[in-house]
C-alpha cells in the first residue's frame, strides 16, 4: 500500500485534534476535581475522619495526574506540529 | 472501549427527618452534599479523554513510528498512564466518600454499576511493536517520596514494578486488591525495614489508600483475642504500647502519636485520636502502619500469616457473624 504526504498529513491531524479534544476533557475534568475539593473540604472541615482523608488525598492525586497528563500531551502537539512543518 | 462513567442513575436519600418536620436533619443534609460532591466528579471527562487518546493512538501511531518519531508513541501512553491513575483516584475518591457515609449511617454516592476503570493506556498499534513496561510510571511519585521519608530512605532512580490483580481491567494491569496488598505486607512487616519499603513501594496508591479497612478488620479480632474480649478505650493504651515499637522500627520517621492514634480510634472511635496536634494526618502514614500492627499482633499470638487470609475472607463473607464475635 502506498501513502503519499497529503495522506500522513491528514493523519497527524486527525490525530493532534484528537490529542485536543483530549486536553480539553482533562482540562474540563481537572476543574471539576478543584471544585471537589473545595466543596469537600467546606463540607467535612473538622471531621479528621479517615475515609475523608483518603478521599482528600485522592483528590489531590488525581489533580496531580491530570496536570502530568496535560503537560505530556502538550508535548506530543509540539513534536507532531514539528513534523508536519517539515513535510 | 471504555464506558461512559459519567452517566449514573441519582436515587434519592431516604426521606427521614428530623422531630416529624420536612426539613432533613444536619447529618441528611450533609450526606446529600457529599453524595453531590460524589455525583460531580468527573469520570465522563477522563473517559472521553481517554478515548480521545487511543484515538489519537489509531490515527497515526504507526506513521510516527516509522518515521523516526517513535517517541511520539511513547509521550502518548504517558499522558495515558497519568491519565488512569486519575482515574483511579478519582474512583478512590468515589470509595472514601462511601466509606465516610457509611461510617454515619448513610447511603452512598448513587452508581449504576460501572463504577469501572477506563483503561486510558494507550498502545503501540504498529505490528510487533512491543509494549512500554509502564511500572516505573505506575507508581506514583507522592506514595513512594513518602514512603521513602517514613523509612528514612534515600530515593532511588529505580523502582520495583507495583503489585498489581487481573481485576475487571482488559489490560490485566488493575490495582491490587486491598485484602491482598495488607496480606502481602503484613507478610513482609515480620521481616526487616528494607524488606518492607520495598514492598510498599510495589504497593499501588489506590491499594494502599484502602488499606485501613481490611487492617482494623484484621487487627480487631486479632486484640479480642489477644485481650480475651473485645476492645475498649481502656484497651487501647496497652495495645499502642504493644505494636508501636515495631511501627517506629519499620517507620522511623512516622509521626510519633500515629501509632497510638490509630490503635485508639480503633478502640474507641468517639475519642480514640489521643496525640491529635491538628496537624493533617498524611494517608500513607496510616496506610504503611497497618500491616506493621496486624503483623505484631500475629507475632504476640505465634500465628501465621494465612490468619489475615481468614480473617479477611471472614469479614468479607460473613459479615454479621464477625461483627457479633468482635462483640459490635
Amino acid at each position: 500500500m502506498t501513502i503519499n504526504v497529503a495522506e500522513v498529513k491528514s493523519a497527524i491531524h486527525a490525530a493532534v485534534s484528537e490529542v485536543q479534544d483530549s486536553q480539553q476533557a482533562v482540562q474540563l475534568a481537572t476543574e471539576k476535581l478543584d471544585a471537589a475539593q473545595q466543596n469537600l473540604a467546606l463540607a467535612v472541615e473538622g471531621s479528621g475522619a479517615e475515609a475523608v482523608e483518603t478521599a482528600q488525598a485522592a483528590l489531590v492525586q488525581a489533580r496531580d495526574d491530570l496536570d502530568n497528563c496535560l503537560a505530556t500531551t502538550v508535548g506530543a502537539i509540539e513534536q507532531a506540529q514539528t513534523y508536519l512543518a517539515s513535510l | 472501549m471504555s464506558e461512559d462513567l459519567g452517566q449514573r442513575t441519582v436515587s434519592a436519600a431516604p426521606a427521614r427527618t428530623t422531630g416529624g418536620s420536612d426539613r432533613p436533619s444536619l447529618v441528611e443534609s450533609l450526606g446529600a452534599r457529599l453524595r453531590g460532591i460524589g455525583q460531580d466528579l468527573p469520570l465522563a471527562e477522563l473517559t472521553r479523554a481517554a478515548d480521545r487518546l487511543r484515538g489519537a493512538t489509531a490515527a497515526c501511531g504507526h506513521i510516527m513510528a516509522e518515521s523516526g518519531h517513535a517517541e511520539w508513541m511513547g509521550q502518548l501512553e504517558t499522558a495515558g498512564t497519568h491519565l488512569d491513575s486519575a482515574i483511579t483516584a478519582t474512583l478512590a475518591v468515589l470509595d472514601g466518600l462511601d466509606g465516610y457515609l457509611a461510617g454515619i449511617g448513610l447511603p452512598g454516592v448513587p452508581r449504576d454499576g460501572a463504577r469501572r476503570v477506563a483503561p486510558a493506556h494507550v498502545r503501540p498499534t504498529r505490528a510487533g511493536a512491543t509494549p512500554r513496561d509502564d511500572a516505573a510510571l505506575a507508581v506514583r511519585v507522592w506514595w513512594v517520596e513518602r514512603v521513602d521519608l517514613l523509612t528514612d530512605h534515600e530515593p532511588e532512580p529505580e523502582r520495583p514494578a507495583t503489585v498489581r490483580s487481573d481485576g475487571e481491567r482488559p489490560d490485566g494491569a488493575a490495582p491490587e486488591e486491598p485484602a491482598e496488598a495488607l496480606r502481602r505486607l503484613v507478610r513482609a512487616a515480620r521481616g526487616g525495614r528494607d524488606g518492607y519499603r520495598a514492598e510498599l513501594l510495589r504497593t499501588h496508591p489506590a491499594s494502599g489508600l484502602q488499606l485501613a479497612t481490611p487492617g482494623a478488620r484484621a487487627f480487631r479480632p486479632l486484640a479480642a483475642d489477644l485481650l480475651g474480649h473485645a476492645p475498649g478505650g481502656d484497651d487501647a493504651k496497652a495495645l499502642a504500647e504493644r505494636c508501636a515499637g515495631r511501627v517506629r522500627e519499620l517507620l522511623p520517621r512516622i509521626p510519633a502519636a500515629l501509632p497510638a492514634d490509630l490503635v485508639g480510634e480503633l478502640c474507641d472511635p468517639y475519642g480514640g485520636r489521643s496525640g491529635d496536634t491538628g496537624e493533617p494526618r498524611h494517608p500513607v502514614d496510616a496506610a504503611a502502619s497497618w500491616p506493621v500492627l496486624v503483623a505484631e499482633l500475629l507475632r504476640a499470638l505465634g500465628r501465621d500469616d494465612d490468619e489475615v487470609t481468614r480473617l479477611t475472607a471472614l469479614a468479607e463473607q460473613r459479615t454479621d457473624e464477625t461483627l457479633k464475635r468482635d462483640g459490635r
